[in-house]
Order: structure tokens, then C-alpha cells, then sequence
């Protein structure tokens, strides 16, 4: 028998899903541990959930779509306001386009989709907010009955879905296309498990024709954005090596410059006002902190980098063309001050405006590890310093090292200083500024009226970071050579080992803070520190290689364990349009206060207790401040980055 | 219950304006007791998502009330739709409508 077509009634769907998609997708997106939903990457999340909206709208009938195209069929609104938003959008449209360019079209409206759909999961009583964390209220994982109808929750659904031949639910098709999109299952799964069930799902994420061109969107946009983001990288990662290049030089070539701008009868006086040049350097970083961090609040995070590189690239030149004492008499070591204190302004905008260039470009699962190539920048611009002091000083005789060896480091970094700007040029336009209007008139002033607390709070951070850093990596060499057999080559070997370490270490600190949070991580390397500096020290004061090596290892491993958050915690803990100005000084105030004093201090404690380990207590006192800093220190919510 | 073929033929196109009413159709005829139902496509020459969409309602709905749905002399437009979305793995498709009949009769 044919029946006949009959008056088409209204889409039986519409009435189908108590729960939206969009609100599923995000209950499928939500770790059970924790409550957070960021370990999935933003692009994806982003995709899936525009691609979620749309297939929401095609649920209810209000949207259609073939291979080519998608189109409005019913533009009256749905019971939900952010989908009316999108129908509405779509709506507008003229020109009939593919879903694939609804999905990039739409991904800018993610946040707040995601926003209103926690937020109406919360009212539902599906959800609840806890600090900054969002728990299931329903212990039994079904939603609340409405329209007399109960759903069990979508994660159980498809997981079910996966292990049967069952023919799916169109609604169950289109989540299954959303997790995979999103790696939901990779996360939910185990791999053999998620091995076995690949054909599955990709069988059943065919089957929703929206929903097959979310992953295929994520695939292209994710490959889009980690270009980006490499370029990003090489931009802030090169200019570290630059700038903290000629922080490794200066300390290979201060006996020379002694002898250059401050010719004395004493070397030693001569070597104490060449150091005195270098602590100069420290003096500036404050201040450059304020003139690049509101520079970069201002008018935007490439500029400002643009510009120290140039303070730091000009000086430099200059350094290696210095007349000196001997052709100009006391105006030589008067401009080497001038200019080191360009540099040090330079370095103390550097730094941090990189931090959060390269935070702020990373998708938020890859924030930490994405940051941590701004202190594995700093790290090979010293070992790049050290290799080509080393070179100079080895290969030439010396006196050529003496006559023009030292100008020829200083002028190798005017090139790299001329690659870099190169680099910084092509970086894509600054987002970030675009978005920024709450500061415009003074960063400075609100950064200290509304983040004084946060700015506080870095520095103590910070003071363990500093500390143990010009401890363990710039003063220990001189400790060993005056309390252990080794000699200075073999002290400065170790310094450049420790420094290459640095450099694999960084990244995966980096890695592992995505994995375990950054507070945890911090914490950690604390308590390291902490409990650690005097038996490492004691390890090291035995002075034979082998101890001395294990020791610094020990060292680099807990340096690295901070170093590589920092730039993510910190950048995260500021709203954004102060970011630069409040890290920046927050952090150089730490470094310089009590990182350049550490050689000075660290001798005055020796000499005052008559203790060679003294230092190493200093640094455990420092680490149990900031672990108190990082202990009370709460994270302000997740959308404060922006 | 019946064992009687139950044929459905959409024409034109199969989209959000013509789907829903197929959809009540082949309810209506599974929620009457027909155990074999065969949709016809010979007169329909598009299918879209929404179509899409109510043809996978339609073979739940009689998988889970344990009969069989075939769909039968598809377009070449139409069977691309299927393929890509690889429904015609999960929903018995046959060429004519003769061909249909006989596999759903055999059993």
C-alpha cells in the first residue's frame, strides 16, 4: 500500500531536547575533575561551539543546509536568546554560504555563547559555580524532567552510542561530531579504547552534515593559528636572546671594560667600577618597566617590543663603537653608564612585554607552554653571550681580545638586534589593543590605583625567581671558585651547561603547567626551593664535578619549575589593559631590589656569619615568602584574559 | 501488527519544509503496526540536511520498534548525500523499488 503525503505538522524536534546542544557540548567539554573546561583547545572550542549553534537551530527547524549551503527556512526566534542572536545574524546574510564559513563567521561569538549557556545550565540547577570551577549538581548524571520527559546526560548517551550498532538520535549525531571535533574523546577514553571506537566515530560524525564540517573548520582554523603563534614565538623568543645576549658578553668582557672606561692602578678598583656598570643596568629596569609596559598598554604589545629592541639594539652599537678613557677621557665611562642604563630600561620592557605578547597569542591550553619561551629566550641570549665571549677570548690572542675582541661581541649583537627587528615587523597586527579602552588615558596610574595588590604580589613571586637565579646561576661560579678546587673556565662550563638545560627544561615546565596548573606547579618548585637550596648547596661545597654538576641539575630543575610558569600565572592573574605596565614593574621591581643586589648580599652574609652555605639560606627564607605569596594568591576568573 | 510492505513516495524535495511531514508519516504508519516500510525516493530529486536528519528518526524509530526501513531508487544526487554522510551504511538502500519489495519480502 503508498500512503499518501499528508499536511506537513509542526518539526517534532523542536520539542525534542530539553537541554540545547550547545549546553551539551559544554557538559560534554566539562572535566569531571576540577569543573574547568579550558583544557580543550580554544580554536576547536570555539568551532564547536558555533558549529553547535548552528545544528541547534537545524534541530528546531529554523536553519537547513546541503553540501554547499546553509540557509534560514524559519526566522522566527527559538526560546533561547543566544541562538536568536546567530538565526539572526544568519538572517541577515544575502548571499548563501557554506557551513564551514558560518562556523569561522560565528567563532568570534564563542565566549558568549558559552557565557549564556553556563549560565542557563546554572538556573536549570544542571550546574553549579563554585570559586571558578562549575560542578554537576545532579549526582545521577540525568537532566531534570521537563516536559515529562528525562534525558540521561549527553557524555553517557554517546558514550552508550559507541559501543552499540544502534541507529543514532540526529541530536546524539551531531554531539558525537562536536566531541570529536573538540578531542572530548581522546580525553574521556583510553587510547585503545578510543583506537577501537575510531570507525564508529567517524561513521556517526558523517552523519550530521553541519557537524561533519566542525572538525574539518577546527583542523584548518588550529593549523592557521599555530603559524601564527610560531611566528609570535620566534618573535618573543629572539628578542630575549638578543637583549639578555649582551647581559652574557658584558659579564665575559667586564675585566677588559674595566680597563677600558675606568683604568685604575688597582685592577681590582678597576673591575669593582666595571661591575658597578653592570648593576647600572639593573637601575633602569624599573623605569623601563613604566615607559615600555604603559608603551605596550597603550598602543599595543608589538610596538612596545619594537621599540626596546631598538633601546637595546642602538646602545649596544654604541658600546662596541665607545671611545675610550684613553681617547676621551672621563665622558667614556660616563657614556658607557648612559648606555648601559638605556639597556637596562630596555631589558626591563623586554622581558615581561613578551611574557605577554606570547601569553596572550597562545590558545589557553597552550598558555604555559607558549610563555615559557620568553625565560628560554633570556636563557640562550646568556649561553649565545657566554659561547661567543668564550669563542673570542679562546681563539684570539689577548691582546686582540683586548683591542677590538669585545667590540666584536657587542657589534654581533647589533645584528642580531637588526634580525630580530625584522622578525618583530612581519608579527600580525596587535588583537589585543583593538580591544583595550579602559586605560587609554593612564596605564601607569590605574595599573597602581587597581592592580597594586597583584603588583605586590609578583614581586614577592618573583623574589625567589631573582634570588636563586643571580644565586645560582651568575654568583656560584665565583662561590666555587673561592670555595671549591674548580677553576674559573670549568665553573664558567658548568654556568653554560646549566644555561643549556635551562633551555629544555623551560618548555617542558611549560608543557606541564597546561597539564597540572600553574598553581601546582608554582608551589612545588616553592617548596623546592625551600626545603632544597641548603642540601643542594652542601652537594655542591663538596666540589668534586660530579656533585657540583647534580647540584646546579637540582637547581635548574626548580628554576625551571618557576621560570616557566611565570609568564602564564602572572599574565592570567592581570585584566589586560594594565597588563604590561603592572608586570613589568611588579617583576623588575623584584629583580632589581633583590636580584642584582644577590653578590653583594650574599658576600656580606658570608663574611658576617663566617658560614660559606649562608647564601643558600637567604634564598630558602626568599622561596618561603613567595610560597606564602603563591599560597594566599587567588586567580581572578577565567574571562579576565580576554 | 502487519508483514504487508508499507511504501512512502516523497516528491520534489526532501528539506525542512517537506521533511517533518514524512516523518509523521512513517510514525504514524510504525506507531500502526508496520513492521516493513519502504520510502520510494524515484520521485524526489533533493535532499538536505533536514531530510537527512528525519530519515535517520524514521530508521530509530523502527529499529527500536524492531522492523525494517529500505529506501529505494535514489538520485544521483540524493545517494551522493547518503554516501558522503555515510547514512547508507546504516539504512538498507536498494536501486528500484521491485528489487526493495523482494529483499524486504524475503526477509
Amino acid at each position: 500500500m503508498a500512503a499518501r503525503p499528508r499536511t506537513a505538522r509542526a518539526p517534532t524536534t523542536e520539542t525534542a531536547s530539553p537541554v540545547s546542544l550547545i549546553e551539551e557540548f559544554l557538559l560534554l567539554a566539562l572535566e569531571d575533575e576540577g569543573g574547568e573546561f579550558s583544557r580543550i583547545p580554544e580554536t576547536s572550542l570555539s568551532c564547536g561551539l558555533a558549529g553547535a549553534a548552528l545544528m541547534d537551530l537545524a534541530i528546531r527547524g529554523r536553519i537547513d543546509s546541503d553540501l554547499h549551503h546553509l540557509w534560514v527556512v524559519d526566522p522566527t526566534p527559538t526560546d533561547s536568546a543566544m541562538l536568536n542572536e546567530v538565526l539572526a545574524e544568519i538572517s541577515a546574510e544575502p548571499q548563501r554560504l557554506h557551513a564551514r564559513d558560518w562556523i569561522a563567521r560565528l567563532m568570534p561569538q564563542a565566549l558568549r555563547l558559552r557565557a549564556e549557556a553556563i549560565q542557563r545550565l546554572c538556573e536549570r540547577g544542571i550546574l553549579r559555580r563554585e570559586d571558578h570551577a562549575f560542578l554537576w549538581v545532579l549526582k545521577a548524571r540525568r537532566y531534570p524532567v521537563e516536559r515529562g520527559e528525562e534525558r540521561l546526560e549527553g557524555k553517557r548517551r554517546i558514550l552508550a552510542l559507541l559501543f552499540n550498532r544502534e541507529i543514532p538520535d540526529p541530536q546524539d549525531v551531531a554531539l558525537v561530531a562536536l566531541a570529536d571535533a573538540c578531542g572530548v574523546f581522546e580525553r574521556i577514553l583510553d587510547p585503545t579504547t578510543f583506537q577501537e571506537v575510531g570507525p564508529r566515530i567517524r561513521q556517526l560524525r558523517r552523519m550530521d552534515l553541519i557537524g561533519s564540517e566542525i572538525a574539518h573548520t577546527a583542523e584548518v582554523m588550529n593549523r592557521e593559528i599555530r603559524a601564527a603563534e610560531r611566528r609570535t614565538v620566534i618573535a618573543g623568543l629572539a628578542g630575549n636572546v638578543m637583549e639578555w645576549y649582551d647581559f652574557g658578553i658584558y659579564g665575559y668582557f667586564a675585566a677588559i671594560m674595566g680597563q677600558k672606561f675606568f683604568p685604575a692602578h688597582d685592577p681590582a678598583t678597576s673591575l669593582m667600577a666595571s661591575f658597578g656598570v653592570f648593576a647600572v643596568g639593573f637601575l633602569g629596569r624599573p623605569l623601563g618597566a613604566l615607559i615600555f609596559g604603559h608603551l605596550g598598554d597603550l598602543h599595543g604589545r608589538k610596538h612596545a617590543l619594537t621599540a626596546s629592541v631598538m633601546m637595546m639594539a642602538i646602545p649596544t652599537l654604541f658600546i662596541g663603537l665607545a671611545p675610550t678613557y684613553a681617547q676621551i677621557g672621563i665622558a667614556a665611562p660616563i657614556l658607557l653608564i648612559v648606555l648601559r642604563l638605556c639597556q637596562g630600561m630596555a631589558v626591563g620592557g623586554e622581558f615581561t612585554t613578551s611574557m605577554v605578547l606570547l601569553v596572550e597569542s597562545a590558545q589557553s591550553s597552550r598558555r604555559g607552554l607558549v610563555g615559557s619561551f620568553a625565560p628560554a629566550g633570556a636563557s640562550a641570549g646568556m649561553l649565545l653571550g657566554s659561547i661567543v665571549g668564550a669563542a673570542i677570548t679562546g681563539l684570539l690572542p689577548a691582546a686582540a681580545s683586548a683591542a677590538w675582541g669585545w667590540r666584536a661581541a657587542f657589534l654581533f649583537g647589533l645584528v642580531i638586534g637588526v634580525a630580530v627587528l625584522i622578525v618583530r615587523r612581519r608579527l600580525p597586527p596587535d588583537p589585543t589593543i583593538e580591544a583595550i579602552s579602559e586605560a587609554r588615558k593612564s596605564p601607569v596610574a590605574t595599573a597602581f590605583r587597581t592592580e597594586w595588590r597583584t603588583i605586590l604580589r609578583i614581586t614577592g613571586m618573583m623574589l625567589t625567581l631573582g634570588i636563586g637565579f643571580y644565586l645560582n646561576f651568575v654568583y656560584l661560579s665565583t662561590w666555587l671558585t673561592q670555595y671549591t678546587h674548580l677553576t674559573k673556565p670549568v665553573t664558567l662550563l658548568l654556568n653554560a651547561l646549566m644555561l643549556g638545560l635551562q633551555l629544555v627544561l623551560l618548555p617542558l615546565g611549560g608543557a606541564l603547567s597546561d597539564r597540572i596548573g600553574r598553581k601546582a606547579q608554582l608551589l612545588l618548585s616553592l617548596a623546592g626551593f625551600a626545603l632544597l637550596t641548603w642540601p643542594l648547596y652542601n652537594l655542591i661545597g663538596h666540589g668534586s664535578l660530579v656533585a657540583v654538576l647534580l647540584g646546579q641539575a637540582g637547581f635548574s630543575f626548580l628554576q625551571a619549575g618557576i621560570s616557566s610558569v611565570l609568564p602564564a600565572f602572572t599574565v592570567e592573574a592581570l585584566p589586560k589593559h594594565v597588563r604590561c605596565t603592572a608586570l613589568s614593574f611588579g617583576t623588575n621591581l623584584a629583580q632589581a631590589c633583590f636580584g642584582g643586589t644577590v653578590p653583594m648580599v650574599a658576600v656580606a652574609l658570608i663574611a658576617a656569619t663566617g658560614y660559606r652555605l649562608a647564601p643558600s639560606i637567604y634564598l630558602s627564607a626568599a622561596a618561603l615568602v613567595s610560597l606564602l605569596v603563591v599560597l594566599a594568591w587567588r586567580m581572578p576568573p577565567e574571562e579576565r584574559l580576554g | 501488527m502487519s508483514e504487508e510492505i508499507q511504501i512512502l513516495r516523497p516528491n520534489g524535495r526532501l528539506d525542512s519544509a517537506s521533511s517533518p511531514a514524512l516523518e509523521r508519516q512513517a510514525f504514524d504508519c510504525i506507531d500502526a503496526g508496520a513492521r516493513l516500510l519502504l520510502i520510494d525516493f524515484v520521485g524526489l530529486d533533493y535532499i538536505s540536511s533536514a531530510g537527512l536528519r528525519a530519515a535517520l528518526s524514521v530508521a530509530k524509530r523502527m529499529s527500536a520498534a524492531g522492523g525494517r526501513l529500505a529506501l529505494c531508487s535514489l538520485s544521483p544526487q540524493v545517494a551522493e548525500v547518503f554516501e558522503i554522510s555515510g547514512v547508507d551504511a546504516i539504512i538498507e538502500i536498494h536501486p528500484s523499488a521491485e528489487s526493495a519489495t523482494e529483499r524486504l519480502m524475503a526477509g
